[in-house]
């Protein structure tokens, strides 16, 4: 496994102009929640267009299926249209692709629950917000989600109170 | 009446009475400007009804969402690098 950059990953989406929202435990992380994930889930658009640039900046990741790490195998346009999840691994770690999360939630549809977040270098990122990510998580409840429900309640709760200046956002 | 002045600090004669000025201006009365029913300022809950610690939030909430992020992906590398140096137990 190498180091872990998310950072990184999320520069070289940007350098290529894909069009995607940070989601799962990276946008908790941003939003404040101190929570722990090693992968980066990002909810991309599936537009034709997007998929265009997506592809070279998978290629610039060196990204391919984790599922199966010995064949290499890398995602392709039709397996990029599609709602489901690629699980892949990049040069700077594990990275999910997700056509939707949820109940079917899309790029397009979840584009005005997101937040617009400074990730350092200079680097900004589209993020889904807090609550967006909470009711989320409540449609699937699997046991991870579960687990993480609460921290991710009290976090905004902590948040609303509003008695953390957040010069920031 | 006790009175205790941060140094440097001229004292908040329209504060509370007595007690001490801290940076922000917040006067806070002595144990002996209270009377016997009184109880010290309440500090906030250090965890939630359901467990979660708060103090770790509000630690993370005082961060930029830049150094949270470095801060989850030096978390990560460290755990990795543990678990790669004790690959095989």
């Amino acid at each position: 496994m190498p180091a872990i950059e998310f950072l990184s990953i999320l520069r070289t989406l940007a350098d290529y102009g894909v069009d995607h929202i940070v989601a799962g435990g990276v946008a908790a992380v941003l939003e404040g929640a101190p929570v722990n994930t090693f992968d980066l889930d990002l909810v991309h658009s599936t537009s034709p267009a997007n998929i265009e640039r997506l592809l070279p900046a998978l290629a610039a990741l060196d990204a391919y299926y984790r599922t199966q790490p010995e064949r290499r195998l890398r995602p392709e346009a039709s397996h990029l249209a599609s709602p489901g999840h690629q699980l892949l691994v990049t040069r700077f770690g594990p990275l999910d692709l997700l056509g939707s999360i949820g109940r079917g939630h899309t790029y397009q549809d979840l584009l005005p629950r997101t937040v617009e977040l400074a990730a350092g270098a200079g680097l900004r990122v589209r993020v889904l917000a807090l609550e967006a990510l909470i009711a989320i998580k409540e449609e699937t409840a699997g046991e991870k989600d579960l687990a993480v429900l609460p921290i991710l309640r009290r976090t905004l709760e902590e948040k609303n109170r509003g008695k953390i200046k957040k010069p920031w956002t | 009446m006790a009175r205790i002045l941060i140094a440097g600090r001229k004292p908040a004669q329209d504060a509370v009475p007595g007690g001490f000025v801290l940076s922000a201006g917040i006067c806070y009365p002595t144990t002996s400007d209270m009377p016997s029913d009184a109880q010290p300022p309440l500090a906030p809950p250090v965890r939630s009804e359901d467990g979660v610690d708060l103090t770790l939030i509000r630690w993370f909430l005082s961060l930029t969402p830049a150094e949270r992020l470095e801060s989850l992906e030096n978390f990560v590398n460290g755990v990795l690098m543990i678990r790669g140096e004790n690959a095989g137990h």
